[in-house]
């Protein structure tokens, strides 16, 4: 029995390209009923954003064949999708999805969500009728390896997105988000980011400030917070816990006679801010005990150490998927 | 009964697997990989810690059993209490104010204190000295009880301000090891070092009143050691009672809190060894009436 893996993902295929191999749940369903994958004797397909992969198992097989399945369902050509993905095969094949699986493979390193993608992949192929012993068993091993990476290695430990690693450290300060007041300043991107990473983790009291009032109405309505004037942002300090400036400003929002005075009112409780703003948006000449100022420059530092880190661990669980493929094929 | 008192092994014992401990328990929170060795320490961690604790428990309860007394009668074993009550504390701080102290820190402040005991235990191990002025007054073991509680609520707080030290330097150093990560939060640390501050000045309070009301019965109270230990104890207490009062008021940062706390404390225990000393140096003092558990509990 042999087994292949056909892989178009975002380091081999052009966005363009994947987007157009993208399957949706109702193409999925229509290929499944199909009879084109009947050519295998068992088949699953992964599709996410990041990734459309055929795996097969079977005595004849062809990336040739998997290509055309996906050409018949893209309109790309099958040419084309060769040239621009991967084909693994056998023993190399099962490494691969334990790879996938696990987030090795993934554009940040350690991610869970690609697991229950595959999960859901597999239970549809396996709904489908489409899977057997040797696929059921591969795809049992990948969900295996992927705990083991998770809980026996440091994969997925340390954030990697900046308002992740902010949230982080807010923690380590404050300890439970729900308690916590947070003000963010701005809407652009990281803003956004960050006050979502604040909401999704919990936190009590989240407001929303920009230059712009409509436009901090409506991302507070999108995340369940709530918007106030750029105007109230000193006052507004006095009471917060946690800080996020990202506004493009020419001068600090907060000055630095300014910040002392918060300081002083706000009768010593630690206020964490931080400075996602270019140029700064809040002054680093004020040095207090209960005052925390983490740039972007310090987030982004943290966050690649800790990119770092999980590639160094990525690095150690490949090799323990290689020897663990390599077993699980033998026996298949 | 000096036998008991020249019989240290079990507390060396609990002291040395104490250390293990907490040796243990701080390779297994560096590691980021989880293999053999990690789960290893990571498992044996606990298990030891609670050996360590019951050798200690069996050690101490041999010393009551012998001598009839609580383990308060002298430096020896006030330190070898104190170490007992850092590692049941931990168990207390988590039933009570849901903060989990790392098992390392609390291995760690026991190994510390009972270590401290053996610098000088020939001295300090010594059987209480009982006159009859003092046969069947509670007293004595009341004061030397709430004082030595009062000592364990510090030395708690003390671990508290330790960790409080440690997580804000990791903090202000930008360091993001999930070592620190594991640790508890400032906010928590802050919040029970104070309460736990506070709840030792109460207890080392009734404790000092109770001795007073001791000692001011006895013909002694203007020798050197009576005078010595009425100025340490008043020290000790003014010391946390000021740094606290200036925390309450916010005069001073949580981060000066920690740090004065710590300070206090172990100048705290160095003090208490004096008393020792001093009582070993003062012939007077040996041969008293003075109960020897009035003496060292402060």
């Amino acid at each position: 029995m042999k087994l292949l893996a056909l892989s178009c993902n975002f380091r081999c295929t052009e966005l363009s390209v994947l987007e157009r191999l993208s399957l949706s749940r109702e193409r999925l369903e229509a290929l499944y009923n199909g009879s084109a994958l009947g050519v295998f004797s068992e088949c699953a397909v992964i599709s996410t954003c990041n990734r459309v992969e055929v795996y097969a198992a079977g005595n004849a097989l062809s990336e040739g064949i998997a290509a055309k399945i996906l050409s018949e369902n893209s309109g790309v050509p099958a040419e084309a999708i060769l040239k621009q993905s991967e084909v693994f095969s056998d023993a190399a094949a099962v490494a691969h999805l334990f790879n996938v699986a696990a987030g090795l493979d993934s554009r940040m390193v350690g991610e869970a969500e690609i697991f229950g993608q595959v999960k859901q992949a597999y239970e549809t192929a396996f709904a489908h009728g489409k899977t057997g012993v040797v696929l059921n068993r591969v795809f049992q091993k990948s969900f295996q390896a992927a705990k083991w990476a998770r809980t026996h290695t440091g994969i997925a430990s340390g954030q990697i997105s900046v308002g992740n690693v902010a949230v982080e450290l807010a923690g380590r300060i404050f300890g439970e988000m729900e308690r916590c007041a947070v003000l963010v300043v701005g809407t652009g991107d990281a803003g956004r980011k960050t006050a979502q990473a604040f909401v999704s983790r919990g936190a009590g009291n989240v407001l929303v400030a920009s230059r712009n009032f409509e436009r901090a109405r409506a991302f507070a309505a999108e995340i369940g917070a709530g918007a106030v004037e750029l105007d109230s942002v000193s006052a507004r300090a006095i009471h917060a816990d946690i800080v996020v400036g990202c506004a493009s400003v020419s001068e600090p929002l907060l000055s630095e006679k300014t910040l002392r005075e918060i300081l002083r009112s706000r009768s010593g409780k630690p206020l964490f801010l931080i400075d996602l703003g270019m140029p700064r948006n809040f002054p680093s000449g004020v040095a207090s005990d209960e005052l925390w100022i983490y740039g972007l420059e310090d987030l982004a530092s943290i966050a690649n150490e800790n990119l770092a880190a999980r590639e160094r661990e990525a690095f150690a669980c490949r090799e323990e998927f290689s020897r663990r493929s390599e077993r699980v094929f033998a026996r298949l | 009964m000096s036998e008991i008192f020249e019989n240290r092994i079990w507390f060396a014992c609990a002291g040395v697997i104490f250390g293990a401990a907490c040796v243990l328990g701080l390779f297994a929170a560096k590691r980021t990989r989880e293999n053999a060795t990690a789960r290893g320490a990571r498992f044996s961690e606990p298990i030891l810690a609670i050996a360590g604790w019951l050798f200690l428990t069996f050690a101490l309860g041999q010393r009551v059993s012998a001598s009839g007394h609580l383990p308060f009668s002298n430096i020896f074993e006030i330190f070898q209490s104190l170490g007992w009550c850092a590692l049941f504390s931990t168990v207390l701080l988590r039933a009570v104010w849901g903060l989990r102290v790392p098992v390392f820190a609390a291995t760690g402040t026991a190994a510390v204190l009972c270590a401290l005991s053996f610098v000088n235990a020939k001295t300090w191990d010594l059987p209480p000295a009982f006159s009859e002025s003092a046969a069947g007054t509670p007293w004595i073991e009341l004061h030397a009880g709430f004082a030595t509680v009062g000592y364990a609520c510090f030395s708690a707080a003390a671990m508290i301000w330790w960790l409080f030290l440690l997580q804000n330097s990791a903090l202000r150093r930008r360091y993001t090891h999930r070592f620190f990560a594991r640790l508890p939060d400032l906010a928590a640390l802050e919040r029970i070092g104070g309460r736990l501050c506070s709840a030792g000045l109460v207890f080392f309070g009734f404790g000092i009143g109770v001795g007073a009301v001791a000692l001011s019965g006895n013909s002694h109270l203007g020798s050197r050691l009576a005078i010595y230990k009425i100025l340490v104890s008043a020290l000790i207490f003014c010391g946390f009672a000021l740094v606290l009062f200036l925390r309450r008021k916010n005069k001073i940062s949580a981060l000066k809190f920690s740090r004065a706390g710590l300070a206090i404390f172990i100048s705290a225990i160095v003090l208490l060894g004096g008393i020792a000393c001093l009582r070993e140096a003062s012939p007077a003092a040996r041969d008293s009436d003075v109960p020897a558990q009035t003496e060292d509990a402060e």
